[in-house]
């Protein structure tokens, strides 16, 4: 270190280093990236270890490619049960409405409690802001705004909105009257880190609600335009919060597990019969991409370098696939490689759906978190299971867990492996056997990003990036472009 | 530059590569992850203690460039973890003689131990709140367990240095590093 220049510069960097490894900055972690692109050029002097393991990579790729078959015949099958579990089951909640099936794409930038969703045709037609939206028999938000950020795609508020609000009645045995009240918003008690969200209720003419279940009702509002739609669709089930406070549980996982919803519409709407949307793994937003790192050197962390950097359209989030199962996802994109890690990498989440042996629906697990591997190698996950699957105390049951929709960079359906899952409320941790060899991956299919839009400027530059923040208070500054608040 | 230490300076870099590249190849292949050697630090140290000190800023440079090419970790931190390990090899190569092994071994079992707990802990700055509370709860990840993790790799590596060490300075084209100005290395060590 010569001279008194050179070693300030030195502890300048190491200095700028370490602050930077502990307070991420995207803006200088991008032009250090530029600077660490000749890096790449380092991983290919590992060639000749990755030809030392070359056989034992083409045989992992053929047991594996004989198993796409039945690994996407899986996926469609998942697909069709997950759309038939997305309408309501109670034939008085069918009568006389129109369902338009809606995928989840991700949560909008910086407003946590509304959804993006694509719709089946691929077109808004007949769809307008206001019209509710069900999961099943669950009412869960209304639609705020049709055709954005592009052509057949929708935002969704959801009831968790602090400002979103529906008139609701709770049910009683028939010998008392019937409750009405106010639904929405996140009630005090709920804690998002661990996707216990309940719903804030405000009853005037009832101090103790009944423990029966609470149904939207908004006949008396005489500006609910959608109230014969929404009508009956089910809320939660009240529960005092403490401080005499009432709350409402849901009956869907607000916080990761929405991924198929269906738009309530009048039967009679001005909409062509409904098109399913193309698979998105057989579409052209993918990439392949070589594996050029033969084993992490990191004892914690579980993952591999690839050949392909945000100079070649990959992004942070995407999903790394092979035939129809994750592998996992792009944990940093460099300029000219990427940092992929592993579903074994502890940290990494995804959200997941489970198909259970000897049940038609899929149930939705939510975000699960990896806590890494165990001594044989198989995956473990943290589950919060906010609202458990039924059965008895200590039982458990056999799935193969899926990928579920909601991240904009992860399809749907992606094979992760097999578990016994545990029934009743969480945290659980899951242990999953996935067939993914640790050892002999050597190429893998990376999603892309879509094609940037013909106007970009009008376009939100993170439209399609993971929520920063889980809190929904800069959602009134856009009060002025979406719909006003329908109370009854 | 000479010829001869440029072509030094592409074998150490190629060497640190291949030897950051081996821990992971090693511990995939064994399934004994916190127990094989950091052989990437082990070198750089090996070279920290008999390069001359105007070199050692490049060394950091070099080995935080073949870690960020092979590793997933966070770039910016394995950049620090290079030049933390340098700057405390510079600062002791002063006090104790590094090229001996023991002190070597010394040396290197510090700075494997303080890279591992840095890397987890840059690793936990990233995530996202819901996975850090996942994460907090879980016993093979709470402080004492990261710290065993730790020096098990740490004396791992140690123990390759003490057995192994010597044989490190004689790697393929390392040594017009050192060989050629004897005299500035002899003075840059104090």
């Amino acid at each position: 270190m010569g001279g008194s220049r050179g070693r300030t510069a030195f502890l300048v960097a190491l200095c700028g280093c370490a602050w930077l490894s502990l307070r991420p900055d995207a803006r200088v972690e991008a032009w250090i990236d530029v600077g660490l692109a000749p890096a790449r050029a380092l991983a290919e002097a590992l060639a000749p270890w990755r030809w030392m393991r070359l056989r034992s990579v083409r045989a992992a790729e053929a047991e594996l490619a004989a198993k796409v078959d039945g690994e996407i015949a899986q996926r469609r099958a998942l697909h069709e049960a997950e759309r038939a579990a997305a309408l309501p089951t109670e034939p008085q909640l069918s009568f006389g409405r129109r369902f338009v099936h809606a995928e989840v794409v991700g949560r909008r930038p910086e407003h946590f409690d509304q959804l993006e969703v694509r719709l089946d045709s691929a077109t808004c037609d007949g769809i307008e802001p206001g019209m509710p939206v069900c999961s099943g028999d669950a009412y869960v938000g209304r639609v705020v705004e049709i055709d954005v950020p592009e052509t057949g795609r929708a935002w969704i508020e959801l009831a968790t909105a602090r400002r979103f609000a529906v008139g609701a009645r709770i049910e009683t045995d028939g010998t008392r009257e019937e409750v009405r009240c106010v639904v929405g918003g996140l009630a005090s008690m709920s804690r998002a880190d661990s996707g216990r969200l309940f719903l804030s209720v405000t009853a005037p003419s009832a101090r103790v609600l009944p423990q029966a279940l609470a149904r939207v009702d908004e006949r008396l509002s005489p500006l609910a335009r959608f109230a014969a739609e929404a009508d009956g669709f089910r809320l939660g089930m009240p529960e005092p919060g403490g401080d005499g406070e009432w709350v409402l549980r849901p009956l869907v996982d607000f916080s990761s597990g929405l991924y198929q919803l269906c738009i309530v519409a009048p039967a009679d709407i001005a909409r062509e019969p409904d098109r399913e949307l193309a698979d998105e793994l057989g579409d052209k937003r993918w990439a392949e991409a070589r594996v050029i790192s033969i084993g992490e050197p990191s004892a914690r962390r579980d993952g591999f370098e690839l050949a392909l950097g945000s100079w070649q359209g990959a992004q942070d989030g995407a999903a790394l696939v092979v035939g129809a199962r994750l592998l996992g996802k792009i944990v940093h994109a460099g300029a000219l490689s990427s940092d992929a890690r592993r579903l074994g990498d502890p940290g990494g989440s995804v959200h997941a759906l489970a198909r259970i042996e000897g049940r038609a629906a899929p149930v939705v697990l939510g975000r699960i978190v990896s806590l890494g591997r165990d001594e044989e190698g198989a995956l473990l996950f943290h589950w919060p299971a906010p609202l458990g699957i039924p059965g008895a105390a200590g039982e458990r049951v056999r799935a193969t867990l899926f990928t579920g929709a909601g991240e904009p960079l992860v399809p749907r359906g992606l094979l992760l492996g097999e578990a016994e899952l545990p029934t009743g409320v969480g945290p659980h941790r899951v242990r999953v056997e996935s067939a993914d060899e640790r050892f002999s991956i050597g190429h893998v299919r990376v999603r892309l990003g879509p094609p940037p839009p013909p106007d970009a400027k009008k376009q939100d530059p993170q439209a399609t990036g993971e929520p920063e923040s889980e809190s929904d208070s800069e959602a009134d500054s856009e009060a002025d472009s979406e719909p006003k608040e329908r109370k009854p | 530059m000479s010829s001869e230490r440029l072509a030094a300076w592409v074998w150490v870099t190629l060497w640190a590569t291949w030897s950051f590249a081996a821990r992971g190849f090693c511990a995939e292949a064994l399934a004994l992850h916190s127990w094989v050697p950091d052989f990437g630090l082990a070198l750089l140290v090996m070279l920290c203690a008999r390069a001359p000190r105007e070199d050692l800023p490049w060394l950091a440079l070099v080995f935080g460039f073949a870690r960020v090419a092979v590793s997933i970790d966070p770039p910016v931190a394995s950049l620090a973890v290079a030049f933390g390990a340098v700057a405390l090899a510079r600062a002791l190569r002063g006090i104790v003689d590094a090229q001996r092994l023991l002190p070597r071994a010394l040396l290197t079992f510090v700075i494997v131990l303080g890279a591992e707990l840095w890397l987890t802990l840059a690793h936990f700055a990233r995530l996202r709140d819901e996975a850090l509370a996942a994460l907090g709860g879980t016993p093979e990840l709470a402080l004492p367990s990261v710290f065993a993790t730790a020096a098990r790799a740490a004396a791992a590596t140690a123990l390759f240095v003490l057995a192994f060490g010597g044989a490190l300075a004689y790697l393929p084209g390392l040594t017009p590093l050192w060989r050629e100005r004897p005299w500035r290395v002899g003075a840059s060590s104090r």
